[in-house]
């Protein structure tokens, strides 16, 4: 799942998280503490209308809608109103909403998020659907907490391999490898018959992907290999340490990239086997290239039998829902038989939870094959603990393949290094007195009013009545858009917080003190150091060649004028899409390269860590220089043409006309920008979500993306907020001189 | 035409292949040391003619050269050409000190040198005490002043005046006059000054070039323009009593004396200048014209301004006390000559006009 989202979507979304957890907090209750979900607490607006809110993100809308319609007809008196949300940000919009006590009554759960949401009490006990309908259905258990089922398991996934059969036979082999000996053995006939091309694609580079590849061959040796907690007693031994000496052993042979990538690679058959999803065969079908291919278990360990990577989405009632029956009820309808068969009918890539749903109609025996062995392996398909930590600890088991993959580590360094950051993980446990919401809000209130009187007292002592009243509007604005949130932050940022179970306690100095030691932290700053260094000068020596260079254009010159303006007013998402695919292992950029001879990083340039920065700065300039440009040729073309033109009669060569000219009337203009840049560019963000997760091995992790992973897949609100707390004062420190520099010169 | 001036020769400017020119085959010579006043309407190619000779434009077609040397292919900077500017083009953002430098500094002359150098001239032009301010801190009088310093600084061999003076209030513009005409005395500069103001040009002028429509339509003394103008526009920007233009058709047969031109050039083309003080109210009813009486003309009290049949306005002798408004009759009152101008606006001769 990429999660894709403009900067200014992140700050609203910043804003709206602060105000819903303002919200929380003001919500009446007898203790003052944080009113917990609970069953007897069901919302006002429920209770007057019998409207079902169903959120979900795997239907396609009027899939969904019809379904809706199917079941209102069939259960007079209810109604259901469906939401689809994105994959890109329905999950942040879903944690919010479940901050501020506004969740639908149902709504689809991804199988890694059930036990933090299990854990922060979110979710309704489902014991009585289970017990009528769970016999039928695949891979409940992370639908099932020590409480017992709060989830049910609807539309699942698997991984499975790929095979390219047209190569494969080409080697002289004729069937899948069934175990990793196979494997070996076939990656060595086929490197003899096809000495450059990779033989297996494996995910890299990812926060998600590589786990699940690499403990799929894991899993094959021990499904129980890592119990209930993400908390591996010593990684360097047992079945995640074979299938990591499997990746060492592969090595020379893996395709190393994004999954995106390695599902090109292997439709376009540069890369002879591949793992991947349900989606492939339809990608494959919908491409029109009559690809040889075969799905077939993942390879199993010497003395093992496949267990594949098992999740998916779960459907799940809140805790506050007043329908809970008809909500039940609404579960269960999407649960049956008929309605799979339907959903199946209109999105064939998606595979029902249920046993002896048919097939859909309509696809070919390749893609049907393809399936069929998909749901076998599902039968026995292992999952991740049921850990509301294991949203943390993915990256950590994903970076052990991006250890042994991109940075050539050995099976036991790689294991080694996970070692450490899953003890963080496991030891933030919150602890420390408790900070009730009611003193949050009494600082913040208090605070506030001192803001308010402070700015008063200024104005009141300027003896300009009127200017202080003309003021109170912007005054208000500024207290509740800006003083209030960063105040609230700063108040946060000293608290241990759970965002999801609105859970608040005072932590002093805790958030700092362990951003101070986490090395991940650390590294982040550097980063961000570093792609300030590289884009900004860059981006503005580039900016004023183009102001320069726009002076001089023709009128047909002028056309192209607009190509340079273009992508600043793009969506980063698309600019870094864009971007994204440039750099991509054999785009565009490597072809280039290739032409003049120059080395191309390996595997590609997001995938290498020291390669995928530079990417993610060609992004940040290529988006940037084209706005300041237009500032700079602005400052140029205010300076009056005579001046230039006396210049040039007095004989001055352009070095010159440059430093005495130019120079002294853009230089206001250059400095502004290098602030405003530079202020832009620590908060670099979005690009990155699209174009590396950060990754790899956390080489593009800059601070605010350690700060929205830390908030939003950590749910650490508090430390999160330490973070946005330090950028805030960087970037205050940061202007200050600049913008008294600024003020003296323009 | 080869002398050892500045010397343009069929020289031609269009902004592209298509445009009509700007400049059309200009042909003359500034001579040595000689200051040669252009004049002519806005739109007439004053400036283009400047920036051409400065190098700031490339000629479509002839030559430029000074001292025998052609200048065409040069860099501005090469050209031993300084330039005054109507706005001053000053340096905005280097004190007055700097401004004075800059043109020795671009030429490698070492900073104290250059400082003394911009002293030397500050204290000529009175702005000594001026030297640490920038641009904008200065009156338009003491901006001029530095714009000129800086062209003294280096003395060019040719210096270009784009109507320098046109931003200042009368005083001040007379006070300049003075002081760029002594410069140019003291200095020996070739000197090609562009006004629009005729006063200006016959008064700094050792010469003076009328530009029409991007054309040389008269060259010489101030004193040869007046007394044989040969285009229409030479009369018109140079003429010391205001002329009447009109079409001969348009006024009573009465009025001329036909001895001095035959009547057949006299058509009903052509265009007649009549000077202001042979017209006056009419004082019978016989070849007379209509006329409102405007009211006294703002420059010279001895005359009035009138509107005729056609629209035009007349300027005419003063009588009496008329009052605005009033419906009038005007003829010729002295005998005078009136020029008369062809089609295309060069002289056809003159006319003498008689009192009716």
């Amino acid at each position: 799942m990429e999660h894709v989202q403009g900067r200014f979507a992140f700050r609203l979304r910043s804003g709206a998280l602060l105000v819903a957890l303002l919200f929380g907090a003001a919500r009446p209750s007898s203790a003052g503490e944080v009113a917990l979900p609970s069953p007897d607490n069901p919302t006002q607006r429920s209770r007057e209308t019998s409207e079902i809110r169903f959120w979900q993100l795997s239907l396609r809308p009027p899939v969904a809608e019809a379904l809706a319609r199917e079941f209102e007809k069939r259960n007079p008196g209810t109604r259901i109103s469906v939401e689809t949300l994105s994959w890109e940000n329905g999950f942040e919009k879903l944690v919010l909403a479940i901050a501020s006590h506004r969740e639908p009554d149902v709504f689809e759960l991804g199988s890694t998020w059930i036990p933090s949401m299990r854990s922060s009490l979110a979710l309704a006990p489902l014991d009585a659907l289970d017990a009528r309908v769970g016999g039928e259905l695949l891979l409940r258990e992370p639908g099932r907490g020590a409480a017992g089922t709060d989830a049910m398991p609807w539309l699942l996934g698997t991984r499975v391999l790929f095979v390219n059969r047209a190569l494969l036979r080409s080697a002289g082999i004729a069937h899948p490898p069934r175990t990793t000996e196979e494997l070996f053995q076939a990656c060595g006939a086929l490197r003899r018959k096809h000495p450059s091309m990779p033989c297996i694609g494996l995910a890299a580079a990812d926060p998600y992907a590589p786990w699940q590849h690499l403990f799929s061959f894991a899993w094959t040796a021990d499904p129980g290999f890592i119990g209930p907690t993400v908390g591996v007693e010593d990684l360097r031994a047992g079945a995640l340490l074979q299938a990591a000496r499997v990746y060492e052993r592969l090595r020379p042979v893996v395709r190393a990239d994004r999954p995106a990538a390695l599902d090109r690679d292997f439709l376009e058959g540069r890369v002879a086997m591949v793992i991947s999803g349900a989606w492939l065969p339809l990608v494959i079908r919908d491409s029109g290239q009559q690809l040889d291919y075969e799905a077939a278990a993942i390879p199993a360990l010497p003395g093992g039998r496949s267990h594949a990577f098992g999740g998916g989405e779960y459907l799940v009632l809140s805790r506050r829902t007043a329908l809970r029956t008809e909500s039940e009820r609404f579960i269960e309808f999407l649960l049956e038989r008929e309605t799979l068969e339907r959903v199946t009918r209109e999105q064939p890539g998606l595979l029902p939870a249920r046993r002896g749903v048919a097939a859909p109609p309509s696809l070919d025996p390749r893609t049907l094959a393809a399936r069929q062995v998909m749901q076998r392996e599902l039968e026995t398909a292992a999952t991740p603990p049921p850990d509301p930590n294991w949203a943390a600890a993915e990256q950590t088991f994903s970076a052990i393949a991006d250890r042994i993959l991109l940075r050539g580590s050995t099976a036991e360094e790689a294991l080694a290094a996970a070692q450490a950051p899953l003890r963080r993980i496991e030891r933030r446990t919150a602890s420390g007195r408790r900070l009730s919401t009611r003193n949050i809000l009494v600082f913040l209130e208090l605070g506030a009013a001192v803001l308010l009187a402070v700015m008063a007292g200024g104005m009141y002592a300027r003896r300009d009545r009127l200017h202080a009243a003309a003021r109170v509007p912007w005054l208000a604005f500024f207290a509740a858009l800006y003083a209030i949130p960063a105040l609230y932050l700063v108040i946060v940022s000293f608290a241990s917080t759970d965002l999801l179970a609105m859970d608040a306690t005072y932590a002093g100095l805790r958030n700092y003190r362990e951003l101070a030691l986490d090395p991940a932290f650390l590294r982040a700053i550097v980063i961000t150091l570093l792609f300030v260094i590289a884009s900004v000068p860059a981006t503005l020596a580039l900016a004023l060649v183009t102001a320069y260079g726009v002076r001089a254009l023709s009128r047909v010159g002028r056309v192209c004028e607009a190509l340079v303006y273009l992508p600043p007013i793009l969506p980063v998402v698309v600019t870094a899409t864009i971007v994204a695919a440039l750099f991509a292992g054999g785009g565009l950029v490597d072809s280039l390269l290739a032409a003049v001879s120059l080395p191309v990083p390996e595997p590609s340039w997001l995938v290498n860590e020291r390669a995928a920065l530079a990417a993610v700065v060609v992004h940040a300039v290529w988006t940037s220089f084209g706005y300041y440009a237009l500032l700079f040729a602005a400052a140029l073309a205010a300076i009056p043409p005579n001046v230039r033109e006396a210049a040039l009669l007095d004989g001055a060569r352009p070095w010159l006309r440059f430093r005495s000219i130019d120079w002294p009337a853009i230089r206001p203009v250059v400095l502004l920008v290098l602030l405003l840049h530079t202020v832009r560019s620590l908060q670099v963000f979005p690009e990155i979500v699209v174009m590396t997760s950060g990754g790899p091995l956390g080489a593009t992790t800059t601070v605010v993306y350690y700060l929205y992973e830390e908030a939003f897949r950590r749910f650490d609100f508090g430390r999160a907020a330490a973070v946005a707390t330090l950028l805030m004062v960087a970037i205050g420190l940061l202007s200050i001189p600049m913008l008294m520099r600024a003020r003296k010169e323009v | 035409m080869n002398g050892h001036g500045l010397v343009l020769q069929g020289v031609s400017f269009r902004y592209d292949a298509t445009a009509p020119p700007v400049l059309d085959d200009i042909h003359f010579e500034v001579r040595r040391g000689e200051l040669l006043a252009v004049v002519g309407a806005s739109g007439s190619g004053k400036s283009s003619l400047l920036r051409l000779i400065a190098g700031l434009a490339r000629p479509s077609s002839g030559t430029i050269s000074f001292a025998g040397r052609v200048l065409n292919e040069l860099e501005p900077g090469d050209r031993g050409v300084g330039m005054a500017f109507q706005d001053y083009a000053l340096y905005p953002h280097l004190s007055v000190a700097e401004n004075l430098m800059f043109p020795l500094r671009a030429r490698g002359v070492g900073r104290l040198p250059a400082l003394e150098r911009a002293a030397e001239v500050a204290r000529l032009l009175h702005i000594a005490e001026l030297m640490h301010r920038k641009p904008r801190e200065l009156s338009g009088g003491q901006r001029q002043r530095v714009a000129l310093g800086r062209l003294l600084v280096r003395s060019p061999e040719i210096s270009l005046f784009d109507e320098p003076l046109s931003n200042l209030d009368a005083s001040l513009r007379r006070e300049l006059r003075l002081e760029i005409r002594s410069l140019h005395q003291q200095s020996g500069w070739t000197t090609l000054y562009v006004t629009h103001d005729a006063t200006e040009a016959t008064a700094l002028g050792e010469r003076v070039l009328v530009l029409h429509r991007g054309r040389v339509v008269q060259i010489g003394s101030p004193r040869e323009l007046r007394e044989d103008p040969r285009h229409r526009e030479v009369i018109a920007l140079l003429s010391v009593e205001p002329m009447n233009f009109t079409r001969a058709a348009e006024l009573p047969r009465a009025w001329f004396a036909f001895e001095s031109l035959d009547t057949a050039s006299l058509t009903n083309a052509t265009e007649l200048a009549i000077p202001a003080h042979s017209i006056g109210i009419a004082s019978g009813a016989g070849s007379s014209i209509e006329a409102t009486y405007l009211g006294g003309d703002e420059a010279n009290p001895e005359r009035s301004v009138v509107r005729v049949a056609s629209g035009a306005h007349w300027t005419i002798q003063s009588a009496g006390d008329t009052v605005t408004g009033a419906s009038i009759r005007i003829a010729p009152v002295r005998p005078a000559d009136a020029w008369a101008f062809n089609e295309d606006g060069t002289r056809a001769g003159t006319v003498r006009l008689q009192v009716a």
